[in-house]
């Protein structure tokens, strides 16, 4: 089934930049969609569109088949379907300890005190910060502020989570921390559609899809390795590929061809 | 003259039931004209360390020497405006800091802090912002009209205008897209290439492989590590000691060593380099 679809999106701030024109994109379900463009792309602009933080000029974003749109009955409904993680771990903990922070969505979708303790408990397991229920955020690094925000989303039983750069401000640990928390949730709901929008190559890479935005138009819409097979191109575009498609051009610059897209089979193949 | 730190200790909220000992007994060297990456895990002491070096922050212990200021541990060095002018901070996020009305004014805000007259100051705001690739017609525009790549690089440019014989860098390079990242870091080298101390910290190995002559690695408080960035790659120990990650280039060519493959490590720097150095490792199979 269809997650999402955004048909003919037009957006702008203003008169004079446009953001988007006539952008259209479709999410399967279960699909991990990333992406990618450079500062200013449009990325994150798509992403407050898409949980209706903005309304589009024109155009039509659908969530499971249903418009969005903040005139009709279901509006509240269909937000519920989406939730985000944003960029800055310290903007998005507004709980006094973990525990409150995770209730704070709960809160607001009215969920009985007896349900809630539950729930809390359900997801601060899932993303490892069981432990710390009663903590401060003052306490924690930035991967596991980001573990609790994940937490409070996935509390809320979203079919869409929109991550928007939850990686770029934490070290490499991290990253790392956040990279294996995507993959577990999605084994254990496979169902779960994920848009990360990033700037980290390889988390792109290791994504079902890789959409590339620029100027707000979307130039590629494909699997990662047909996608990052347009060095040239995503360079113009501000983009970086991923190490070992960097690592292929400079070695066909030394004579050397390699066919292989995974490190292993590269550090194999060059061994022959 | 080089910085250097000699027993330096320093704890946030002495005396009190949040007291928290970030910096432990810190001894070590940053040459002069270096390029030093200062690396470690979030919590590791980095930040506050950098800021002693203009004395933002003033240590509890030690003795902190800065190309001939002297810092001692409860004394008011009378000179430190002298000291700052010299030794320029980006923050992490500076882009955060701006509040001119103006993309110039926000640059020229630094060095008229310092007595520089309106002329000169508009001078050196011009020379900063060529320098990060602000185009001219963004100098009279609000630096919130600007993405948030270009606020980064006027950020910076407020810093440079003032020509500090050491730039200090925390984390420029966080959040900006992979080629903004690139540009930034091709403006440190040509910075540090004219002469100046560039002291930077970071998470990213790749950068501190290719860019940075020096490393210090911390870890809870203390300085573990110093070294240069290679020798520091090829100790195993130390870097699964402190969960670090190896730059791409690094891994993949100590995975062809492991087969046998004959690449010299010590001059892997890049894509390029490595490329270069597998033709040889092959030819010789």
């Amino acid at each position: 089934m269809e997650a999402l679809n955004i048909k003919d999106l037009s957006f702008r701030y203003d008169s004079k930049s446009v953001v988007f024109k006539n952008l259209s994109l479709s999410l399967e379900e279960g699909e991990y969609v990333s992406i990618i463009g450079h500062n200013g792309s449009g990325k994150s602009t798509l992403a407050k569109l898409i949980i209706g933080l903005i309304e589009p000029q024109t155009g039509i974003i659908s969530i499971f088949g249903e418009e969005l749109d903040c005139s009709k009955p279901n509006f509240y409904e269909l937000k519920k379907k989406v939730g985000i993680v944003f960029q800055n771990p310290d903007n998005q903990f507004i709980g006094t300890t973990v525990q409150d922070d995770i209730a704070f969505g709960l809160e607001n979708h009215c969920v009985p005190h007896e349900e809630m303790d539950a729930i809390i408990k359900e997801y601060a397991t899932e993303v490892g910060m069981i432990d710390y229920l009663e903590k401060e955020p003052s306490s924690l690094s930035g991967g596991q502020k980001q573990r609790v925000a994940i937490a409070g989303v996935l509390a809320m039983k979203p079919d869409i989570i929109i991550m928007d750069e939850s990686t770029a401000m934490l070290d490499p640990k991290g990253k790392r921390e956040i990279r294996e928390l995507t993959s577990k949730i999605r084994k254990i709901n496979p169902r779960l559609t994920i848009l990360s929008i990033t700037h980290d190559i390889e988390e792109a890479f290791a994504s079902d899809r890789v959409v590339v935005l620029n100027k707000g138009e979307i130039v590629y819409n494909d699997t990662p390795n047909n996608v990052f097979i347009h060095q040239k191109e995503l360079e113009e575009m501000k983009l970086d590929v991923p190490f070992i498609y960097r690592l292929k051009d400079e070695l066909i610059k030394q004579g050397i061809e390699v066919t292989s897209s995974t490190e292993e089979g590269m550090v194999n193949e060059l061994c022959q | 003259m080089p910085i250097s730190f000699t027993n330096v200790f320093y704890t946030y909220s002495p005396k009190s039931p949040l007291a928290f000992a970030a910096l432990k007994d810190i001894n070590v060297t940053i040459e002069d004209h270096s390029f030093t990456a200062l690396i470690g895990q979030t919590g590791s002491g980095k930040s506050t360390l950098v800021q002693h070096i203009n004395g933002l922050l003033r240590q509890s212990e030690g003795t902190i020497d800065v190309n001939g200021f002297i810092l001692e541990a409860g004394k008011k060095n009378k000179k430190i405006k002298e000291l700052r002018k010299n030794v320029g901070l980006v923050f992490q996020f500076p882009e955060y800091q701006l509040f001119e009305e103006t993309v110039l004014k926000d640059v020229m805000f630094g060095p008229k802090n310092f007595g520089v007259n309106e002329k000169e100051a508009r001078e050196a705001a011009i020379d900063a912002l060529s320098k990060v690739y602000i185009d001219k017609s963004l100098w009279d525009k609000s630096p919130f009209e600007l993405s948030g790549g270009q606020r980064r690089r006027v950020a910076i440019a407020g810093i440079i205008a003032l020509h500090p014989q050491v730039l200090i860098l925390d984390e420029p390079t966080a959040g900006l897209d992979p080629q903004g990242a690139k540009e930034i870091m091709d403006l440190f080298k040509m910075i540090h290439s004219s002469g100046t101390t560039v002291i930077m910290v970071t998470h990213d190995m790749n950068n501190v492989l290719e860019y940075c002559s020096n490393v210090i690695v911390m870890k809870d408080g203390r300085a573990v590590k110093v070294s240069t960035p290679i020798e520091l790659f090829k100790d195993d120990e130390t870097i699964a000691s402190i969960g670090l990650e190896e730059p791409m280039v690094i891994s993949f060519a100590k995975k062809l060593i492991k087969k046998e493959i004959n690449i010299s490590l010590d001059e892997v720097k890049n894509e390029a380099s490595l490329a270069l150095l597998i033709k040889k490792g092959r030819e010789v199979l």
